[in-house]
C-alpha cells in the first residue's frame, strides 16, 4: 500500500462514518470506516490478518468478484454484498453463500427490476437485506409490495429486511425511527466518499433534516403525510415532485401488520393472566 | 474455525448380500483396504483442515456395510480418530445397513462407532427387497428377526421406507401401524422413490410425481402428526418439517439444501469421489475425480468440471419457475439425482416438486396450528 494524502476530516463529526474505496483506507487514520471494494483478495492484503476495529464493514461492489479471499478470513466481520442489478445479477447469490459460515452478511439491492425476485432469494440463502434507492415506478412499486408481503407472512422469512424490518419493529414498540438512517443514506451518519475522497455528489441531500423541514415548509405532500416522522421525505429525493401514494400504502401495510402484531401480543399476555 | 460439519458418504465396499430390484447402485466386488482407508481419510481430513471445517459426520454405506467384519470397522475407527486427533478435528459415525448380515457380535462396533444406534430399510409390504435367489417374505423374515435381535441388545434402529405402488393401495394408516405398531420402530423415515441407475420394470413401476404419492404422504403426516408426535414417534420428513415452521432448530434431509454440493460428497471402495451413493456408483460420466489419484481433495474439487455442474444446477432453476415458489428457502429445486434419473438432466426441478410443495403447506399449517394451540393452553 502506497502512502496517501490523509482525507481532511472536513466538518464532519467524529462520530460520522466514512464510507470509502479500500484504497483509501489508509487516508482515514482515525476515521470508522465502511469499505468497498470490488476485489475481496486485494481488501484482505490491504487489512491484513486481524481486521482492525474500525472498520465497522466490507461491502463487496462486484458479485462476480472471487468470494474465496473472505470466506477463512476476518471472521466475524460484517460484509455488505452490493447488487447494482437485481435482475441479471440474481442466481450469483449461490456463489456467496460459503460467507454466511463466517461472517454476518448483507445484501444490498438496487431498486430496479428484478428487486423482489433478489429478496426473495437472498432471504431464502439466509442473508439479510437492504433496499437502496429512493423513487420507485408503479412497476417497482408493485415488486416493494410483494417483497413486504413475503417478508411479512412467508414462514420461511427469518432474516431482516430493511426498511421493512425497522420500521415494523419501531411500530410495535412506538419508537422513533427514519428511513435516512435505518438505510444508512444520512450523510450526518455516514458519509459516501468517491475514488477521490470527495463527498459524493448522488449520496442524496446534504443535510436530511434541512431537507424535510425545506419541502414541509413549501408546503408539499410530506406536509400532511401521516408517515412524514419515518420517511423523513426520504421518497421525495431526489424528484420532490413525485407521487407518494404508492409509498404511502406500504407504510399503512406496514403500520397494520404492527398493530396485528401488538394485539396478538397482547392477547397472548392477557391469556397468561 | 467454523462449526460447519461436513458430511461424507462412504462407500467401503460394493458388495451387497441382496439383489434388490430397485437398487440405484451398480455393485461390484470391490472393497476398501484399511490402508487406502488412510490415505482417503489423510485426504479428506486435509480437506477439512484446508476449508477450516470443524467436524466431519461419516456416513458408512454400500453396497452392504455388513459385508466388511466388524473387526474392520473397529480398526477403522481408531484409524480415523488418530488422524482426525492429529488435525484438531471432530469425526462422528453413522452406519446405513440392511441388517440382513448383522449378528451379536455386530454390537461392540455398534456401540463403540455408532452411538448405540443403525439405520437400516424396509418397505412396506416389501415388493422390491430380496436376498440373491431369495424372496421377499424370505427378506422380510431375517430382517425383522435381525432387528429385534438388535433392539433387545439396546441397539436404536431407525428405518428408511421407500412407497411403492402396493403401499399406496394399502394407505397410510396400515404403512404407519405396520412399522409402529406391529415392528416397534419409534424412528422412521420415508424417502421418495426415483428409478436411478440402469432401468429396469421394478424401477419404471415406481410413483414419481403422481397424484396418490401426494395424497399417501398428506395422510401420513396427518396420522404421525395425530398419533406419533404425541408419542414421541418420529418419522421423517414430518419431523424436521415440523420443527423448521416450528422455529425450532433442525437439520433438513440433503434433498433439500441450498446447494448439495457445498455440503456432501461421497467416496466409494475404489476411491471415485461424487456427489452421492447413486451418483458415484451408477453414473460415471458424473463422478468428480479419484481421490487415490489426486494430490488433494480440494484440489480435486476445484478443478472438478461436474462440481461445477452442480453449482450451477440451483442457479439455473431458481432463474425459472422455483423463484416462484413460497418454499424456495427450504428446497431450491430439489434433489439432483432425483431430478436426473427422471429427466437426464441436472438442469430439472426435482420429479416430486408437486409433492414437497404440498407437504411443505401441510406441515406448515399444523405448526400455525400447534402454536396458536398452545398459546390457548397456555
Amino acid at each position: 500500500m502506497s502512502h496517501q494524502t490523509a482525507i481532511p476530516p472536513g466538518d464532519y463529526p467524529d462520530q460520522t462514518v466514512f464510507s470509502i474505496p479500500a484504497a483509501l483506507f489508509q487516508a482515514c487514520p482515525d476515521r470508522r470506516v465502511i469499505l468497498r471494494t470490488a476485489d475481496p483478495a486485494a481488501a484482505r492484503t490491504l487489512l491484513g490478518p486481524a481486521v482492525p476495529a474500525r472498520v465497522l464493514f466490507l461491502q463487496v461492489t462486484d458479485l462476480t468478484a472471487d468470494l474465496g479471499p473472505l470466506v477463512h478470513w476476518g471472521e466475524g466481520l460484517d460484509i455488505d454484498l452490493l447488487m447494482a442489478d437485481p435482475a441479471s445479477e440474481l442466481p450469483l447469490l449461490y456463489r456467496c453463500t460459503g460467507l454466511l459460515d463466517r461472517h454476518p452478511v448483507r445484501v444490498t439491492i438496487a431498486l430496479l427490476p428484478g428487486v423482489a425476485r433478489a429478496v426473495k432469494l437472498a432471504v431464502s440463502l439466509g442473508f439479510a437485506v437492504r433496499l437502496a434507492g429512493h423513487q420507485a415506478s408503479p412497476a417497482l412499486l408493485a415488486e416493494l409490495r410483494e417483497a413486504l408481503a413475503g417478508y411479512l407472512h412467508n414462514p420461511t422469512v427469518a432474516q431482516p429486511v430493511e426498511p421493512f424490518h425497522g420500521l415494523l419493529l419501531a411500530f410495535l414498540h412506538d419508537t422513533p425511527v427514519d428511513l435516512w438512517s435505518l438505510l444508512e443514506r444520512d450523510p450526518a451518519a455516514v458519509l459516501i466518499l468517491d475514488d477521490q475522497g470527495q463527498a459524493a455528489p448522488d449520496q442524496g441531500p446534504a443535510c436530511v433534516t434541512a431537507w424535510r423541514e425545506g419541502l414541509v415548509a413549501a408546503g408539499a405532500e410530506c406536509r400532511d403525510c401521516p408517515w412524514l416522522a419515518p420517511c423523513g421525505a426520504y421518497f421525495k429525493w431526489p424528484r420532490p415532485d413525485t407521487d407518494c401514494t404508492g409509498v404511502k400504502s406500504l407504510f399503512a401495510e406496514l403500520h397494520a401488520a404492527a398493530a396485528e402484531l401488538r394485539a396478538g401480543l397482547a392477547a397472548f399476555a392477557a391469556s397468561r393472566g | 474455525m467454523s462449526t460447519k460439519v461436513f458430511s461424507l458418504i462412504l462407500l467401503p465396499t460394493l458388495q451387497c448380500n441382496a439383489d434388490c430390484d430397485y437398487c440405484f447402485e451398480v455393485k461390484t466386488n470391490d472393497r476398501l483396504s484399511l490402508e487406502r482407508l488412510q490415505e482417503l481419510i489423510d485426504k479428506v481430513l486435509d480437506h477439512l483442515v484446508e476449508q477450516d471445517i470443524a467436524g466431519l459426520m461419516i456416513h458408512w454405506q454400500g453396497g452392504e456395510a455388513m459385508t466388511l467384519p466388524p473387526s474392520w470397522f473397529a480398526r477403522a475407527q481408531a484409524l480415523i480418530a488418530a488422524a482426525a486427533a492429529a488435525r484438531g478435528r471432530i469425526v462422528t459415525h453413522g452406519l446405513q445397513t440392511n441388517m440382513i448380515g448383522y449378528s451379536p457380535k455386530w454390537n461392540p462396533v455398534i456401540r463403540e462407532m455408532f452411538d448405540n444406534s443403525v439405520s437400516t430399510s424396509l418397505d412396506y409390504p416389501n415388493l422390491y427387497r430380496r436376498r440373491r435367489g431369495q424372496d421377499a417374505a424370505d427378506y422380510n423374515a431375517v430382517w425383522t428377526r435381525n432387528v429385534r435381535l438388535a433392539r433387545a441388545a439396546g441397539i436404536e434402529v431407525g428405518v428408511i421406507a421407500v412407497p411403492n405402488a402396493a403401499t399406496l393401495e394399502l394407505g397410510a394408516e396400515r404403512f404407519y401401524s405396520h412399522f409402529v405398531d406391529d415392528l416397534g420402530i419409534r424412528s422412521f423415515q420415508v424417502n421418495t422413490p426415483f428409478p436411478g441407475g440402469e432401468s429396469n420394470q421394478a424401477k419404471g413401476l415406481l410413483p414419481t410425481g403422481s397424484a396418490a404419492l401426494i395424497g399417501f404422504y398428506i395422510d401420513l403426516a396427518e396420522v404421525w402428526l395425530t398419533r406419533g408426535e404425541r408419542d414421541g414417534v418420529r418419522v421423517g420428513p414430518f419431523d424436521e418439517l415440523l420443527a423448521y415452521f416450528s422455529g425450532t432448530p433442525t437439520v433438513l434431509p440433503c434433498i433439500w439444501t441450498d446447494d448439495c454440493a457445498n455440503h456432501i460428497l461421497c467416496i466409494d471402495a475404489r476411491g471415485h469421489v461424487a456427489q452421492c451413493d447413486c451418483w458415484v456408483t451408477s453414473y460415471p460420466d458424473y463422478r468428480f475425480g479419484n481421490i487415490f489419484e489426486c494430490a488433494s481433495l480440494s484440489e480435486l474439487l476445484a478443478a472438478s468440471a461436474v462440481v461445477e455442474r452442480f453449482h450451477q444446477r440451483p442457479m439455473a432453476l431458481v432463474a425459472r419457475d422455483c423463484i416462484a415458489c413460497d418454499y424456495l428457502a427450504l428446497c431450491h429445486g430439489g434433489c439432483p439425482v432425483r431430478a436426473f434419473s427422471v429427466h437426464g438432466t441436472l438442469f430439472e426441478k426435482d420429479p416430486h416438486c408437486a409433492l414437497y410443495q404440498a407437504l411443505f403447506g401441510h406441515l406448515a399449517s399444523a405448526a400455525a396450528r400447534e402454536a396458536r394451540a398452545s398459546a390457548a393452553r397456555t
